[in-house]
């Protein structure tokens, strides 16, 4: 196994009775996976058992080389990994630069000029020297993730973990952040839960979908999107064999499903084929 | 582009040169930052004090300086008994040592206070013994826990490990109760031992708290020991309302509980990290 990787086997967790994850598989390299899924899949709860902040109830994680699931190894662990959690809260007395100098006392940075050298590194990286000096409870929404997205990057993690780091964003931050998430997959493992199949399309080498607490798929976003190859169409009404459809800008109606003789036949986006996908189309969840 | 010109009196030749050569600090430094940054003649006189190399260099200063983080006087404080400035930032930054916090818990010992004006001795004795240690136990509670701490998951995942972090924000919580307690004690000197009665609770039953976090959540872990207090405070009641904790025996054992809970935290400490507590609010409510 390359050492820069991290291999999940078997996952398992459960809330009462509830299955958050029911023995989920896995592996993640250098470069950006994207993990998609639709609320309640059990990103979030996969998302932080990598991130240690919980513990599965079965299953086996190597994390680079590190065994998590033990109580020297989770620290180990902390030390190779940067999270960036779904809703990261801030100190709202706190500038930037600030909240980033007690990322790394949290980081165990303990000597203070590295700490600081680190501080505007990061927030160099992510654009935001210039606002550094700044309250974090006076800046945008984009640039709070951006400070997120450098505190997770203190000490220069090889593996990060990133929880839905464009919600909120407007188009043009999203794409400010797609390039940050572009270069930080340089070298490192990053770990990129989702909602938008377009920042998995734009950045993504490798895409895992997870529905229900399993795995529904897991390999490259073009075969994500020839799922839906000879299954998206056009036509001027919604197609009654249609499991989605919806009127485009164009006017005609966008159909996913199984298409009339003769239908007017698309190139299936990543988007088509990830819809098709959750549909649970036992054909197509055959050839995954 | 035009830079707008300042009508405020310019800082001196003199104050500038410090200026250049960082040599100004705190409200000095922020007051020349903010006039230099618009006022173009004040520029133009840095650009004369010094040659471009030891210019460049005096900006890099400046910058270090500008960046340093301004602890506030709890912080300051700590630094100044001896703490390391990495673990006074991460006691500092304990939601429950917040003045709003430390207001309520100062607010519930005043209310104390004034019943004991209405309440006959051994009455007002016992509500000092319920009422003290449970605040301890409260901050305890809330000092590690995503109800107060907005960071409270970076604070998770931190190859820190929970022990030393809540181990510090508690005892840092429980110091400043026993100044507010203690405080409130002088007030009723009348009351003789009751009024320091509570003392050796505190110091218990925070440590206990401390200790059951090691496998439940710290809210969950105090909820517990406050019931557990409420059970020996009733149970050791006599039947003329007289409390055996009030008594020199009584206090010796609880001073024996302290002993016990101390060196059970120590020996538990390398387990903290082992099983993480579900402490997320999300969880819970997604969770049937």
């Amino acid at each position: 196994m390359p050492a820069n990787t991290v291999s999940v086997t078997g996952l398992v967790r459960r809330y009462g009775r509830h299955t958050a994850l029911g023995g989920v598989s896995l592996s993640l390299s250098t470069g950006v996976t994207g993990l998609l899924g639709p609320n309640g899949a059990g990103k979030t709860t996969l998302l932080r058992i990598l991130a240690t902040a919980l513990s599965p109830d079965q299953g086996a994680i190597d994390m680079l080389g590190i065994d998590p699931l033990t109580a020297k190894g989770k620290l180990e662990a902390r030390r190779v990994l940067g999270y960036l959690p779904q809703h990261p809260g801030f100190h709202p007395g706190f500038t930037a630069f600030e909240f980033i100098d007690y990322v790394g006392i949290l980081r165990r940075i303990t000597d203070r000029a590295q700490r600081h050298d680190e501080a505007r590194r990061v927030l160099d990286a992510v654009g935001l020297s210039d606002v550094r000096g700044k309250k974090i409870k006076t800046l945008s929404g984009g640039m709070r993730q951006r400070v997120a997205l450098a505190a997770a990057i203190v000490g220069d993690p090889r593996l990060l973990i990133l929880d839905e780091p464009t919600v909120g964003l407007d188009p043009k931050q999203r794409l400010r952040f797609r390039e940050l998430i572009a270069e930080l997959g340089e070298g490192r493992a990053v770990l990129l839960s989702t909602h938008q199949t377009e920042d998995v399309g734009a950045l993504c080498q490798h895409v895992v979908v997870l529905a229900g607490g399993t795995v529904r798929f897991d390999g490259t976003p073009a075969a994500l999107s020839a799922f839906a190859a000879g299954r998206v169409w056009h036509s001027a009404q919604k197609d009654p064999g249609a499991v989605a459809g919806w009127r485009t800008g164009q006017g005609t109606v966008h159909n996913i499903g199984s298409p009339p003789p003769g239908a007017a036949l698309l190139e299936p986006s990543l988007e088509d084929g990830y819809l098709l996908l959750l549909d649970g189309d036992p054909a197509l969840a055959e050839t995954a | 582009m035009t830079t707008p010109q300042v009508t405020v009196d310019h800082p001196s030749r003199e104050r500038l040169r410090a200026y250049a050569w960082a040599e100004l600090t705190g409200a000095r430094l922020e007051a020349v930052d903010r006039h230099v940054a618009e006022c173009r003649e004040c520029i133009a006189t840095l650009a004369e004090l010094a040659d471009p190399t030891d210019q460049a260099l005096g900006w890099a200063r400046l910058d270090r300086e500008l960046d340093e983080p301004r602890p506030g006087w709890f912080e300051r404080l700590l630094r100044l008994l001896g703490l390391r400035d990495d673990l006074a930032r991460i006691t500092a930054t304990s939601p429950t040592l917040h003045a709003s916090w430390l207001g309520t818990a100062a607010f519930i010992v005043v209310g104390a206070l004034l019943m004991t004006r209405y309440l006959p001795v051994d009455v007002a004795g016992l509500t000092f013994l319920v009422t003290f240690p449970l605040l301890p136990v409260l901050g305890a509670a809330l000092s590690f826990g995503p109800s107060l701490d907005p960071t409270y998951e970076l604070t998770l995942v931190s190859p820190l490990g929970r022990f030393p972090i809540i181990l510090l924000r508690t005892l840092s919580v429980l110091i400043a109760l026993i100044g507010i307690a203690g405080l409130g004690s002088l007030a009723v000197p009348q009351q003789g031992i009751a009024a320091v009665a509570w003392l050796a609770p505190s110091v218990a039953l925070t440590l206990v708290t401390i200790a059951l976090s090691v496998k439940l959540a710290p809210r969950l872990a105090a909820a517990c020991t406050g019931a557990l207090w409420a059970v020996c405070v009733i149970a050791t009641n006599d039947s003329d309302g007289t409390s055996l904790l009030l008594t020199v025996k009584g206090q010796l054992t609880v001073a024996g509980l302290v002993v016990v809970a101390g060196v059970a935290v120590v020996r538990l400490r390398r387990y903290f990290d082992l099983v993480t507590p579900i402490d997320f609010p999300s969880l819970a409510r997604t969770a049937p």
